[in-house]
């Protein structure tokens, strides 16, 4: 029997939306009972039949499908916030607007802080360098083996070390050097800049980094032989002097009077480790000079094996040395091309507290929006009941009020998320560029930042929108369809629970203001703090340099020095001036007393500064002497080596017994010119630049004529402009000798000021958070008590109307304001007893436990409660009892 | 996907004309049991319909057989009730019981 024609175009519709083995079944039941029905009616009746047959059944499967999609969505409606809730909340939001825009606003500030913080942080510590594999990248050292505590470390790595090691292919897989930077002057520029240095690279060095220049080419080994001089700008300079105009490449650009050819431009990112704010661009390096030239030490960077790192590659050194020692007196290793947590300084221990201080701003956000939405549901309870009572569920009610939070959360949201992006514009101009924050990276918003700002958005929901959504939905607060007419106010279970929020906010907000008074009063401390020695018109020439062989003879040297000395002396306006380094410009080195066993090195001791001066510095610097005399002329080359010291290395190196005519050596023990000096006075200390140095830091003067080598630089003491008497001295010394040059004549009251910038920095930041906390914490306060002399009206009605005096009513309600400021105070007493000691480094002068900035704290805090407390006591002292009664 | 929503009317008479049906439960069985045991037509879909469904929520599984040329090659499919399909009947069965008790007066009135 053929097959029925209703098949051909039935069939195939049936098999769409059942499952295989359904409708095989299916349609073998149909076609066997098509063969009865034929036999019975006749062809045409059976045909009919089975067609009718199959489009039943396909809309009985289609009845099913739409059925089953009805369910589902029934129960996705059920379980999930709709576009219903979210425009029911936005409406019910939109009808408090004032409660709204405050709530968005705090969370607007509170999101966008920490992913502006983020970022901060982000790009100063932990974003990775901007090179290819940056883990992988290690600097040289040429380490001297001297003895076990006074070794030596220097930043580079001898010629013959340097070819011995980048060979060793077993360790490393690449190595590039970079050569001292030089200071140039500029000719043909267009725009002015103090950007006057040059760096040296090896062409080697940016293929090794893995990055390209953002214009133009790299250098090759061409460009390395200097058959015509070339230059690679630096981004900076290039956008500062040619307005980042593309066509600078090929033009050339006169440096010392010879023109270079630019050949190209490296990206902003190129610079850490590598240039710093003076360079203008860099030039190749030519190895094979330098060579000739016997630099001892290079600068040199090595990229490691892949699949090798850091720890293991110094394993392997130091195996390879142990067995074949390649040299008696030096030892080879590496260190981490990152270094920016030493490179960081004080930042390091700042930032991640600036971190915690933005995110305790959020916090008291979050409490305070949670404040505010607990406020309005227990306002709404009425309703909220109605709505229970007409079979609403508690999921209903939660999922209501978390809509709420959802929808000022993201309100929120997108404005911190747009203050973050502004930031990214306006930060970096705020951040003084002298904290190196984004030497390594620029700041910028990316998916890391993002991942924080929607971390601290799931905290704030959590924070500002559960809790109260959990509690304004538990049956006892809806019990109340009565109204909430109950004498005494709200239910105590919610009272307590904002008491509870208020507490919180007033602790977080007593640990900032702790954290803003410690800093606040440190950095005062360090502004007032006498340094030691008279700033007042001091000015210094900086190092004076000649070409290199000028003169061969340190003597020859230190005479031209005297000279300029005894010239300097006949300008007007130069009240005293001496031979010297400012305070900032000593050197460094280990400090070992003769007959004593060595105690401390390098690392763990006082930090050392040399001072190689003439007999007048001193009293020019305004140093005053102690014990013992200054030096003296007759400190010559052929008398006794001697040496000044002051009094915090006496007391450190000789407790209590006179350092005078003790021995000290101050290079190691190997070095040359190692011969011990002897103490002859023991003179002021001066206070180290480094506020934050853990171990404090000792002085040494040596007299220049023992030492003339290092006497290169002039202080002068001046009346009036210190910019026109530092001319003044330039002109002189190069009347003396046509190729002298001062290198960073400077006031040292800048040089000091430069210093503050950090500490300023921080207390700015810390003292706009610590603000806006104190605001949000008195607002938070004046809101729930406004509202709790609401709440109590009626009772207070009631007081009244029995004769209850009105002080006590004022008394009444203050006591209720200050109850959760007392408990906050308590607990934000011991937080910040225990978290403030993350600030001892940071602190100058001043202990994390210092009581005069807890008394103020907590006096600040206090007061500000008091404030907003008054107007609701005031408030409710003036009801009247009548329409108290009748209203409540 | 089993789930514990309770049973419609007709899928307990689907499930029970399975148990009557024993090894016989195919489809077109099925529909036939139901007419002749309630007196009243059966739509062929909605058993279909009922079948499949009762399988998705676990109370049904179903074995096709091996070819037979008489209904063009095709196979026929045999329906039997789960332990739990059985249960959920027992449950039904057991919901109308409890329902049912004490209106004997009014229900077995003539």
């Amino acid at each position: 029997m053929s097959r029925p024609w209703a098949w051909r175009w039935r069939a195939e519709r049936l098999g769409r939306s059942i499952a295989p083995d359904s409708v095989e079944a299916q349609l073998g039941d149909l076609l066997e009972e098509f063969e009865a029905v034929c036999r019975r009616a006749g062809r045409l009746r059976a045909e009919w039949w089975l067609s009718h047959e199959m489009s039943a059944i396909r809309s009985a499967y289609r009845r099913e499908r739409d059925h089953t999609r009805a369910e589902a969505s029934i129960a996705w409606r059920a379980a999930a916030l709709t576009v219903h809730d979210f425009r029911h909340a936005s409406r019910g939001l939109w009808r408090a607007p004032g409660m709204s825009a405050a709530a968005v606003t705090l969370l607007a500030l509170g999101i966008g802080a920490n992913t502006v913080m983020f970022s901060v942080v982000d790009a100063a510590m932990f974003k990775p360098l901007p090179y290819v594999q940056p883990e992988q990248l290690v600097e040289g050292l040429d380490v001297r083996n001297a003895g076990t505590a006074d070794e030596m470390k220097f930043v580079g790595v001898s010629w013959s070390r340097l070819d011995r090691w980048r060979t060793e292919r077993g360790v490393f897989a690449g190595a590039a050097t970079l050569g001292e930077s030089r200071r140039v002057s500029l000719t043909g520029v267009p725009v002015t800049t103090d950007a006057t240095s040059v760096g040296r690279l090896s062409p080697a060095l940016i293929p090794l980094l893995g990055i390209a220049p953002e214009l133009g080419r790299a250098f090759d080994e061409a460009d390395a032989a200097q058959a015509a001089p070339v230059l690679l700008l630096s981004d900076a300079f290039w956008r500062r002097a040619f307005g980042a105009d593309p066509r600078i490449v090929g033009q050339s650009i006169g440096l010392d009077g010879r023109a270079y050819t630019v050949i190209g431009v490296m990206p902003p990112t190129f610079g850490y480790g590598i240039a710093f704010g003076s360079t203008i661009g860099w030039e190749p390096f030519d190895e094979m000079a330098a060579r000739a030239r016997a630099t001892p030490f290079n600068h040199a960077l090595f990229r490691l094996r892949p699949g090798l790192d850091a720890v293991a590659a110094e394993r392997q050194l130091e195996t390879i040395q142990a067995s074949s020692p390649t040299s008696a007196t030096y030892r080879f290793e590496i260190a981490p091309m990152d270094n920016r947590s030493a490179w960081l300084g004080s930042a390091r221990v700042a930032l991640p507290v600036l971190l915690a201080v933005v995110g305790c701003v959020l916090l008291i956000a979050c409490a305070n929006v949670s404040n505010l939405m607990l406020a309005r549901a227990i306002a709404r309870r009425r309703e909220l009941a109605v709505r229970a009572a007409l079979g609403a569920t508690r999921g209903w009610l939660v999922r209501q009020m978390m809509a709420e939070s959802a929808v000022l959360t993201g309100a929120g949201t997108v404005a911190a998320f747009a203050i973050a992006v502004w930031s990214t514009r306006i930060v970096p101009l705020l951040v003084p560029a002298s904290m190196h924050l984004f030497d390594a990276n620029a700041m910028t918003i990316d998916a890391r930042a993002f991942g924080c700002c929607a971390l601290a958005v799931v905290v704030t929901l959590l924070a500002a929108g559960l809790v109260p959504a959990m509690r304004a939905s538990r049956p006892d607060m809806l019990a109340s369809l009565d109204g909430g007419r109950s004498v005494a106010g709200s239910a105590p279970g919610g009272r307590r629970l904002r008491q509870g929020l208020q507490s919180a906010e007033v602790a977080l907000t007593l640990v900032l203001l702790v954290a803003t008074s410690l800093l606040a009063s440190s950095f005062a401390r360090m502004m007032w703090a006498d340094p030691g020695f008279d700033m007042s018109g001091l000015v210094t020439t900086g190092r004076i340099s000649w070409p290199a062989g000028q003169y061969p003879k340190a003597a020859a040297q230190f005479t031209y020095m005297e000279a300029l000395l005894e010239q300097v002396r006949t300008l007007q306006n130069i009240r005293a001036a001496a031979v010297g380094p400012s305070p900032a410009a000593g050197f460094g080195g280990p400090f070992i007393p003769v007959g004593q066993p060595s105690t401390d090195n390098m690392e763990t001791g006082p930090r050392l500064s040399v001072y190689v001066v003439s007999p007048e510095y001193l009293a020019t610097m305004g140093i005053p002497i102690r014990q013992g005399r200054g030096l003296s002329a007759a400190d010559g080359p052929g008398t006794t080596p001697v040496a000044l010291i002051d009094e915090a290395a006496a007391a450190h190196y000789w407790r209590g017994a006179s350092a005078l005519g003790q021995q000290f050596r101050y290079t190691a023990a190997s070095a040359p010119h190692s011969a011990p000096v002897t103490v002859v006075g023991i003179v002021g200390h001066v206070k180290s630049l480094s506020y934050a140095a853990a171990t404090g830091s000792i002085q040494v003067y040596l007299p220049a004529a023992q030492q003339p080598a290092s006497a290169t630089s002039l202080v002068l003491r001046v009346d009036g402009d210190p910019g026109a008497a530092l001319g003044a001295v330039a002109t002189m010394a190069t009347r003396l000798d046509p190729h002298s040059a001062m290198n960073q004549p400077s006031v040292v009251a800048n040089m000091y000021g430069d210093t503050y910038v950090a500490p300023r920095f921080y207390v700015t930041v810390v003292s706009i958070f610590a603000a806006l906390a104190l605001a949000t914490a008195s607002v938070g306060l004046f809101s729930l008590l406004s509202y709790a002399v609401g709440e109590r009206t009626r009772e207070i009605g009631v007081r009244l109307a029995l004769g209850a005096d009105r002080r006590r009513i004022q008394f009444l309600v203050l006591a209720d304001a200050m109850a959760p400021v007392v408990a906050g105070l308590a607990v934000g007493l011991v937080a910040s007893l225990w978290l403030t000691r993350a600030l001892k480094a940071v602190l100058f002068g001043v202990t994390p436990h210092d009581p005069g900035a807890y008394v103020l704290a907590i006096a600040a805090l206090i007061a500000a409660a008091l404030l907003a407390a008054i107007l609701p006591a005031r408030r409710a002292t003036r009801l009247d009892p009548v329409v108290a009664l009748r209203e409540g | 996907m089993p789930t514990s929503a309770p049973l419609g009317e007709f899928e307990v008479a689907v499930l029970m004309a399975v148990l009557h049906l024993g090894e016989a439960a195919v489809g077109v069985a099925v529909r036939d049991e139901i007419a002749h045991r309630t007196g009243r037509a059966v739509a062929r879909g909605a058993v279909y319909v009922t079948l499949d469904r009762l399988e998705t929520k676990g109370l049904l599984t179903s074995r096709m057989d091996d070819a037979t040329p008489e209904r063009g090659g095709h196979r026929r499919r045999y329906f039997t009730v789960t332990a739990v399909g059985l249960k959920r009947v027992r449950q039904a069965l057991a919901m109308v019981e409890r329902m049912r008790a004490g209106l004997e007066p009014i229900l077995e009135r003539p």
